[in-house]
């Protein structure tokens, strides 16, 4: 059965996965879970790529159409530091967003430190020179994005803690970045469903004029492993902390080879997302069984109709 | 006969202990443990956590004269899970630490709140014990056993707390955050980290009451939880920190200073725990306030110049501004 004909919110490109440990311009155990963002005109992945010690780090690869003919940076843009102690082994997982007021792009990623894994930012104006602020929760933290603007006047999280195996998406705020406060939970994962076990953000959030749209990963963990599929949220414009709407389906998951063969083995992982705002065309970047990347597309307002109709 | 050479023991049982017990209480409940401690208009106030039967907590101020007994308990429960406004207070509220902030005129209160995603820490502030604001939740979980420092550090508050991560052999550190607000908090570093190995405070420790200040720092008392074939025992031990960096580790003891050795610390509801969350001083006499087997309040007393003297014996601590190492 070929599982891409299935009509869905989602058409995955044809030519996926777009990037693979084979494109790498040095050896690469896998490359998977990009941040993305426009820049000049071009599309940009900060690329999640595994070496073979098994710790991660972060690449740059872009493309004008952002789909093919992508040009690979030869070298690490973002590795662990020893000065960072809590990224000792490695740097996962980024998530981006341009911060208008602050003319610059915050990226938060994931920092695995001996005490666990915590969420860190760091900010570019230029992906040339960048600023690291180190860890803004203790652990254990993943997951995470910022909004990419304040609402009243602060700055807002989503992340992920996970306490003895269990893990639902959080809201934390922040008047300046540095110092967070007003933890709660505003996502939880579903007894029985298909996001029973763990639920964690993709994406940063987008806006949109329905409210914020979130695209988060649920897991299910069976008896062959763990499914990480893809579901939805709207949070309101105005206050983030009220989800209007939530899927009851998963509206993508691991179906096709890329997706169901790899380090980890049925995993879709979105974790960037480019939205054309005159047409509403929506690219997905996703991380496929964390070894590729792969990118599927839909339209903003088939994703809010589905909401709306209750998907 | 031999000479036994024996421990110095630091602390002394009360000799009426356990001072509470669910018998003494006003109302039904499962369990009465785990209590905060401090002065208000020249009494002895405890925060008591008190376990009902449905398995939740919540907190209950006891009074008493000479902080020994004569106990008044508050005919119900002082300060209640509220759900409602707070949902991380879904499944009760725990462990309470109090340190009076002079600055403020004010108490504030660390407590867990044991909510849908697990333990967190969540402040609440008073200045009489009859009414309190709750402050929300300060940290994400999973984190508990957390207090204030009573005073700012170049403007900013600071906490220690205890998150604790789920990944397998990460251990549970005592944390320091600072504050500019008491709202949001930041700077997160590890203090005092848990030994490994076959210590007696392995892999898992945390705050015990709020960190007093002495003249060589600050003293903190924590406990240290050893994992057996038959269950965990909870023992106490000594950490100096500095006066000015408290981010910074001075000295600590190598051996546990006060384990279960009575019947109620090693039999009931948890065998084999201390655990207390709040101390007083008064000329330099210390009574210190502490739940038994999760099950009792029970009181023992030392002589803080002694602490001071044993903490200064102790190794000066290697270098811990690797945060995470």
């Amino acid at each position: 059965m070929d599982f891409s004909k299935i009509q869905g919110l989602f058409q995955r490109y044809p030519d996926n996965p777009i990037l693979t440990p084979t494109d790498w311009p040095y050896p690469a155990n896998a490359v998977f879970n990009p941040a993305a963002t426009e820049l000049d005109g071009q599309t940009l992945l900060l690329v999640r790529v595994e070496d073979m010690r098994g710790f991660s780090h972060l690449t740059i690869a872009k493309s004008s159409n952002g789909y093919s003919d992508w040009q690979i940076d030869p070298a690490p843009v973002l590795k662990p530091e020893i000065s960072q102690n809590e990224e000792q082994w490695g740097i996962e997982d980024p998530r981006m967003v341009w911060l208008e007021e602050k003319q610059e792009y915050a990226i938060i990623y994931v920092s695995f430190s001996r005490g666990g894994p915590v969420v860190s930012l760091v900010m570019t104006k230029d992906f040339k020179t960048f600023q690291k602020f180190g860890c803004l929760l203790p652990p254990e933290d993943k997951d995470a994005s910022l909004f990419p603007r304040k609402v009243h006047g602060r700055y807002i999280l989503l992340h992920r803690p996970v306490i003895r195996g269990e893990a639902h998406i959080w809201i934390s705020f922040s008047p300046d970045l540095k110092y967070w406060g007003e933890h709660q939970v505003l996502i939880p994962a579903r007894q029985g469903w298909w996001d029973n076990s763990r639920v964690g953000l993709g994406p940063p959030p987008i806006e949109t004029s329905e409210g914020w749209l979130i695209i988060y990963h649920g897991v299910r963990v069976t008896t062959s492993g763990s499914l990480y599929r893809v579901g939805m949220a709207l949070l309101d414009l105005d206050d983030p902390c009220k989800v209007i709407r939530r899927s009851n389906d998963w509206i993508f998951g691991p179906k096709v080879d890329y997706e169901r063969m790899g380090d980890v083995p049925g995993v879709t992982f979105p974790t960037g997302v480019i939205v054309d705002k005159q047409t509403g065309d929506l690219r997905m970047y996703y991380g496929a069984a964390d070894s590729t990347v792969a990118v599927a597309t839909s339209k903003i307002d088939d994703l809010l109709e589905a909401l709306k109709k209750g998907i | 006969m031999k000479n036994v050479q024996l421990y110095p023991e630091l602390f002394q049982r009360y000799e009426g202990n356990p001072i509470l017990t669910i018998k003494d209480w006003p109302y039904p409940a499962n369990s009465i443990f785990n209590c905060a401690a401090t002065k208000h208009n020249n009494e002895t106030v405890l925060l008591a956590r008190v376990e009902d039967r449905r398995g939740m907590s919540h907190l209950t101020v006891v009074r008493s004269k000479d902080g020994l007994s004569n106990w008044r308990i508050d005919m119900e429960p002082t300060i209640l899970p509220d759900p409602e406004n707070h949902p991380e207070e879904i499944w009760g509220i725990e462990d309470p630490r109090i340190t009076y902030i002079g600055e403020l005129d004010e108490y504030i209160i660390a407590y867990t709140s044991y909510s849908r995603g697990g333990p967190l820490v969540s402040l609440a502030k008073t200045k009489d014990f009859i009414t309190f604001e709750k402050l929300g939740p300060v940290m994400p979980p999973e984190d508990k056993d957390a207090a204030l420092f009573p005073t700012r550090f170049g403007g900013r508050w600071a906490m220690l707390h205890r998150p604790a991560s789920a990944l397998h052999g990460a251990g549970a550190h005592i944390w320091i955050s600072f504050s500019p607000d008491l709202k949001h908090w930041g700077d997160h570093k590890i203090a005092i980290r848990a030994h490994e190995g076959g210590w007696w405070d392995a892999n898992k420790i945390g705050l015990s009451p709020e960190p007093i200040r002495i003249p060589e720092g600050w003293l903190v008392l924590y406990h240290g939880v050893k994992t057996t074939g038959g269950g965990v025992i909870y023992r106490l031990g000594l950490a100096l920190l500095d006066a000015d960096n408290p981010a910074k580790l001075l000295r600590r003891s190598t051996e546990w200073i006060f384990g279960p050795q009575e019947h109620y610390e090693r039999e009931g509801d948890v065998d084999d725990v201390v655990f207390p969350c709040g101390w007083i001083v008064e000329d330099s006499k210390i009574r210190l306030y502490y739940g038994g087997a999760d099950t009792c309040i029970a009181l023992a007393t030392a002589d803080l110049n002694k602490l001071r003297d044993y903490i200064m014996t102790c190794p000066p601590a290697v270098d811990n501004s690797v945060r995470w190492f």
